[in-house]
């Protein structure tokens, strides 16, 4: 018996790489352990329409039981930056119920979380940082997962 | 399943004129791990996962994945009709796969008048057919042996066609090169293609006997049967930790029959797995033996537990690239703090020979004192802190040799002081005559050699022991900092020489 989430994760691969909600483009997984994603916002102001965002996300051993890392990482090229966002930080770390252990549940896959992020972000209409995100950024070197982030805002 | 590769999957109908299965088959599976239901479960809030899987989150957070309330794994209740669902749809899927995708060709070539007529009809052709394929297999009728439960009828049949299979194999083997399919799957294979087709063929015939030999009981009694000889397992529940030490803790494991090696809180984890993979057996009626049990308890292992790539000790968890530093270093500050005193400590040690001279002469300063007290000076001094050292002899090398220049220095230096601070308060002409020529001759002299080496810091320790036991506890303090006076009746002989003391530090340091 191969281990649940590398089960798991071979079922959702072979579906990610045969469709996929627009904007959701699945750039590499060469293992299953880490995957990369990119997302692209279609009809929001704040972010252009010509602009990708990409992310990682890391499985845990216990995919689907716990929730996988996901972070927007920076790259030069192509170019991606970190979207502008009251609930993402300049480093990338997003602060997101559905990706913290109270939040997660092991019916969401990496689909849906890129759909939630997605919608996420374009739903927004504040183009800003979350407060104290210079400190945050300069500080933090916690695993999103260790990190005790306070849920305020129900409307995300 | 015709392709080795083939792993049953919703999108297998997309292509096919069946598209409407895909949902269908997607709703049999288990939100959790995406598979086909495997004993499911219902929870309070009446939704449905396999058991091991639902009993896997429960421990985890105790909530349900769908609608996150709040459950408990005792109230999980099996999901007979659904079981039967699911073991029946794969009976059935091969077939209407196979037909879907054949009507997919044809509707290619030609329109497709009456589709949906045909497709049932071939499926039940096919689900013929494949029922007396399967009777006729030699290894289904091995496995059916092996199951209590398969009805006899069908191990005679089994038997009766086994013969006919062996009778006419020979003869087609001659003419194109083909081997039968040893299981007698009635296919006909390339030789070379033979291992792998037979293990998929062992598979597949598992599977399907095991469906089958459920099949009539289900219909007659809905519950899934246990084992007539053996009797059903008893569900186990969950440890509560929090009241056992870890002494009882590990035994609890030992008596379940798993290891009970590692920390505490791995040992508590795979006692949480054990109980969910036990339950879940019992859920099942019972299906695997322990000894399967602990396998599956051993990948966990190997996967998650105590073996698990990426556990296997701090140094490799501090290799990866996301490590978190600032988290490790404020856990073990205290750990950093304590190695930086040692490291400080001894990185000062080679320059504290330098200290170590002075507290060696502040020895020597004070027997001399008290000496000098009732004596007459420095004649009497000198093998007084010998007797004291010698046993510190052995734990030095030659590298004193060098310094013992140094203190020799220091000490005549000290002396010098000291012995002026002596003669300004009490032994002023006599002294002072006295103590030149020694330190002088001292240089040469092979005794004092000896005294360089007394320059380890334990060295001074142990004199400063020693003279505490001469002198009284309270002094010990004084001979270890090598500070200031407290004692009043030393105070004349300790608070002259702090003073000098400083200068010779300078003077040899530098």
């Amino acid at each position: 018996m191969a281990s649940m989430s590398s089960k798991r994760l071979q079922k959702e691969l072979t579906k990610i790489q045969g469709t996929l909600p627009p904007g959701i483009t699945l750039v590499s997984a060469p293992d299953l352990r880490e995957w990369v994603m990119d997302i692209s916002i279609i009809d929001n102001p704040i972010y252009p329409p010509n602009e990708t965002y990409r992310m990682r996300f890391s499985f845990s051993p216990s995919y689907p039981i716990e929730a996988p890392e996901v972070v927007f990482v920076v790259l030069a090229a192509p170019e991606r930056k970190i979207p502008i966002h009251p609930h993402i930080y300049s480093n990338g770390i997003i602060c997101l119920d559905l990706l913290d252990s109270q939040g997660w549940s092991p019916v969401h896959n990496v689909e849906s979380v890129c759909i939630s992020i997605q919608s996420m972000l374009a739903g927004n209409t504040k183009a800003e940082r979350p407060p104290g995100d210079a400190e945050f950024v300069r500080s933090n070197r916690q695993r999103p997962r260790d990190i005790n982030f306070l849920y305020h805002d129900p409307k995300v | 399943m015709d392709d080795a590769f083939d792993i049953p999957d919703p999108t297998d109908w997309l292509e096919t004129p069946l598209k409407d299965f895909s949902p269908l088959e997607n709703s049999l599976h288990c939100d959790i791990c995406k598979e086909f239901y495997d004993t499911p479960m219902i929870t309070s809030c009446c939704h449905t996962f396999c058991s091991k899987c639902i009993r896997t989150c429960l421990s985890a957070n105790g909530k349900c994945p769908s609608c996150q309330a709040a459950d408990q794994a005792s109230k999980l209740r099996n999901n007979c009709i659904m079981q039967t669902v699911v073991e029946q749809f794969l009976v059935a899927r091969p077939a209407a796969l196979d037909v879907a995708r054949k009507e997919q060709q044809v509707g290619e070539q030609a329109k497709k008048p009456g589709k949906r007529k045909r497709t049932v009809l071939d499926s039940d052709d096919v689900a013929q057919e494949e029922r007396s394929g399967r009777m006729t297999r030699r290894k289904s009728k091995r496995i059916a042996a092996s199951q209590t439960s398969e009805p006899e009828t069908i191990e005679i049949e089994d038997s009766d066609a086994e013969d006919g299979d062996e009778a006419y194999a020979p003869e087609k083997e001659a003419d194109d090169g083909l081997m039968e399919c040893l299981f007698g799957c009635g296919k006909r294979i390339k030789p070379e293609e033979m291992d792998t087709h037979l293990d998929r063929c062992e598979q597949e015939k598992r599977e399907a006997s095991k469906a089958k030999s459920r099949t009539p009981v289900n219909i007659t009694n809905h519950r899934p049967p246990a084992a007539p000889d053996k009797p059903a397992p008893e569900r186990i529940s969950e440890l509560n930790v929090s009241l056992l030490n870890d002494k009882k803790l590990r035994q609890k494991l030992e008596d379940a029959g798993i290891p009970s090696w590692g920390a505490r809180q791995l040992v508590i984890k795979r006692h949480t797995e054990w109980v969910n993979i036990w339950n879940a057996n019992c859920d099942s009626g019972g299906k695997k033996s322990q000894r399967e049990l602990l396998r599956d308890l051993d990948s966990w292992e190997r996967t998650q537990g105590g073996r698990a790539p990426n556990q296997n000790g701090p140094s490799s968890s501090i290799m990866r690239k996301d490590f978190d530093g600032v988290g490790w270093a404020s856990n073990n500050r205290q750990d950093f703090s304590r190695l930086i005193a040692d490291a400080k400590r001894k990185k000062s040690n080679p320059s504290a020979e330098q200290p170590a001279t002075k507290a060696v002469d502040m020895v020597d300063a004070e027997p001399q004192s008290a000496n000098g007290v009732h004596m007459d000076g420095s004649d009497d001094l000198r093998p007084q802190p010998l007797s004291d050292q010698k046993h510190h002899l052995p734990d030095d090398n030659e590298q004193p040799d060098r310094s013992y220049e140094n203190n020799a220095e220091a000490l005549s230096s000290i002396r010098d002081k000291v012995e002026a601070t002596n003669e300004g308060r009490h032994y002023e002409p006599q002294i002072n005559a006295g103590f030149e020529p020694a330190t002088t001759n001292g240089d040469h002299d092979p005794t004092t050699s000896t005294e360089a080496p007394t320059t380890t810091p334990v060295g001074v320790e142990h004199e400063a022991l020693l003279l505490s036991s001469h002198w009284g506890s309270t002094r010990k303090d004084e001979h270890l900092s090598a500070h200031l006076p407290s004692s009043p009746v030393k105070v004349p002989m300790f608070a002259v020489p702090a003073r000098p003391f400083s200068d010779v530090d300078g003077g040899n340091v530098s």
